[in-house]
């Protein structure tokens, strides 16, 4: 295979034939570096509690070998450039995997903004998708709540972590915060105290 | 095989040159007077000058950073063809100015951070010759391609348009020199290439080595016989301490879930996470002792007049200090760990396996040294 032929993947979808080609860019970039993450999708999320809203915070980095496949995920109409509708559309999509409640009620995630590098970039296994999304809520009563999280985007090839952030204002405290054991799911436990 | 030779024949320009230069503020466990600091910062500086004396305009050019500009944050744990670094490439440099340019390094770091950064670097180098892939991952047959005049930094390896041309190897770390070498105005010493990003500010009397990370692949490898661990020491204290506690202790530390990566790694700059695993205030004396030797393997990378003030402020917060664990506990066996504390973060994460770890340091208050100001 020469160096400039292309790997179609199905999109969306990572099927026998999509491993098989993976297999084969593997092979290609050396076995040397067969260990970085680069089949995976890493997907970092950071939750923020305020009294008032959660915001969760993504950071999607594709591996290189996954790369490809996830850009013609994003540039539908393959003219090599994410347009601002194909980024929309994209964290449409990211965020319906995205499930989150407050107190057992769940609640909706907007879209607040987001950052894409190039294509170019990410295909290169070095680009990092970030998505900022929060949901309100109504006003905390002071006392314990639970937050909780759950990512199932591309789960056949994601690697996740999953963090608190520590709260800006004191009078939210987090007092435990319990995860399955791939991290795509998190249970954060806080504290509001009275306000002042 | 040269390659031994080579490498302590770079570790003892290290010893030497610290020996040189700092000998009075090497001493572990005291904290140097800030006179001390200020003479090597003054040495530092001195050795950065003697670098730019043996470089043209145009490397110069190459070489330097406005310390207030985008460069700071530009590094990263992958290899050249994958992450497209800025700076002088040390396979661009005549010999003198490869000496000059380790010079600079060993003036910066005490011997063992600058012996770890070199078998860092050594190891890549044995990842270089072991690379047989027959694609864009290995050299080709007769050695890697000559550097093209007009290549954009990072060196030959990349093909726009095409999959990246990995490249490994000693020449393939970069320094940059971020705002004009000073004594006493805030600048900066980056240096990096594959599992290495070492970010020097410093600032007169004071120096913070935060961001900066240490990876190693392989792990463990053999020169001549001896054999090598760049990261085995921390590696192995982490060990020795988890074994120390107590069952209520690690009950506390080892966390119920796999970390399969840097959480705060490149690019995740000023993010503070919530702390988790077992409070240095519930350690004893000896597993806080334990706990402190642990994290002097990143705070004392940097020349020990800077070490131990840092040292010194990493203790004083040690009650606030969280130590958090991540898989089996057997020496040997793949774990991550995590240290936290109000000044500093620590994360050592196997990459799928043992022989191929990463490693980020940071300090929340004082990445890039954002206390000292701009210039």
């Amino acid at each position: 295979m020469g160096r400039g032929d292309r790997i179609d993947f199905p999109l969306g979808l990572f099927n026998a034939r999509g491993i098989a080609s993976l297999a084969v860019v593997g092979v290609l970039l050396g076995a040397s570096i067969e260990a970085h993450r680069l089949d995976e999708y890493l997907q970092a999320a950071r939750v923020d509690l305020d009294s008032t809203r959660v915001e969760v915070r993504l950071a999607l980095t594709p591996g290189v070998d996954v790369a490809d496949a996830i850009v013609r995920e994003i540039d539908v109409d393959r003219d090599g450039v994410l347009s601002q509708r194909e980024q929309a559309a994209y964290v449409t999509r990211v965020l319906e995997a995205v499930h989150l409640d407050v107190d057992g009620h769940t609640a909706r995630l907007h879209p607040t903004s987001s950052r894409f590098p190039a294509a170019a970039d990410l295909k290169g296994g070095e680009g990092t998708i970030t998505i900022r999304a929060d949901a309100g809520i109504p006003p905390l009563r002071p006392g314990t709540h639970r937050v909780y999280v759950r990512n199932a985007y591309h789960a056949e090839i994601g690697a996740y972590l999953s963090n608190a952030l520590v709260p800006r204002t004191k009078q939210i405290a987090v007092t435990a915060q319990q995860r399955n054991a791939n991290q795509s799911e998190l249970s954060i436990d806080y504290v509001v105290g009275a306000a002042r | 095989m040269r390659a031994l030779p080579r490498l302590m024949a770079l570790v003892c320009l290290g010893f030497c040159a610290t020996l040189a230069t700092a000998a009075p503020a090497q001493t572990p466990a005291q904290v140097a007077p800030p006179a001390a600091q200020t003479d090597v910062t003054a040495r530092i500086v001195a050795a950065a000058q003697a670098l730019l004396a043996t470089l043209n305009q145009a490397d110069r050019t190459k070489v330097q950073f406005p310390f207030d500009g985008p460069q700071k944050s530009g590094w990263s744990n992958f290899p050249t063809g994958i992450f497209k670094r800025a700076g002088l490439r040390l396979g661009d440099l005549t010999p003198p100015q490869r000496t000059a340019a380790m010079s600079l390094l060993s003036t910066a770091l005490s011997p063992e951070g600058y012996r770890k950064i070199v078998e860092i670097m050594q190891g890549d180098e044995v990842l270089r010759k072991n690379d047989t892939g027959p694609g864009p991952g290995g050299p080709p047959p007769g050695g890697p391609p000559p550097r093209a005049p007009g290549d954009a930094p990072g060196g030959p390896g990349l093909t726009p348009g095409g999959p990246p041309r990995v490249a490994f190897g000693e020449d393939e770390y970069y320094l940059a020199l971020i705002g004009p070498p000073s004594t006493t105005a805030p600048w900066m010493i980056q240096f990096g290439g594959h599992h290495l990003a070492i970010n020097l500010t410093l600032a007169g009397t004071e120096a913070t080595l935060a961001p900066s990370l240490t990876g190693a692949q392989p792990a463990r490898f053999t020169i001549e016989g001896r054999t090598m661990r760049p990261l085995g020491s921390e590696n192995d204290k982490a060990f020795d301490l988890i074994n120390a506690l107590d069952e209520g202790q690690r009950k506390q530390a080892i966390l119920a879930y796999t970390v399969s990566d840097l959480v705060l790694g490149p690019g995740q700059d000023g993010r503070t996470i919530q702390p988790e695993g077992v409070r240095g205030s519930a350690l004893t004396p000896a597993q806080q002792t334990m706990l402190l030797d642990l994290v002097r393997e990143w705070a004392g990378i940097m020349n020990s007049a800077f070490a131990e003030p840092r040292m010194a402020e990493i203790r004083a917060h040690l009650a606030e200090t969280y130590f958090a664990w991540s898989g089996q506990t057997t020496n040997g066996s793949m774990a991550y760990f995590r240290v936290q504390g109000p000044t500093l973060v620590i994360e050592y994460a196997p990459q799928r396996s043992i022989d191929h770890i990463h490693t980020i340091y940071r300090d929340p208050t004082n990445d890039y040294g954002k206390r000292y100001g701009s210039r």
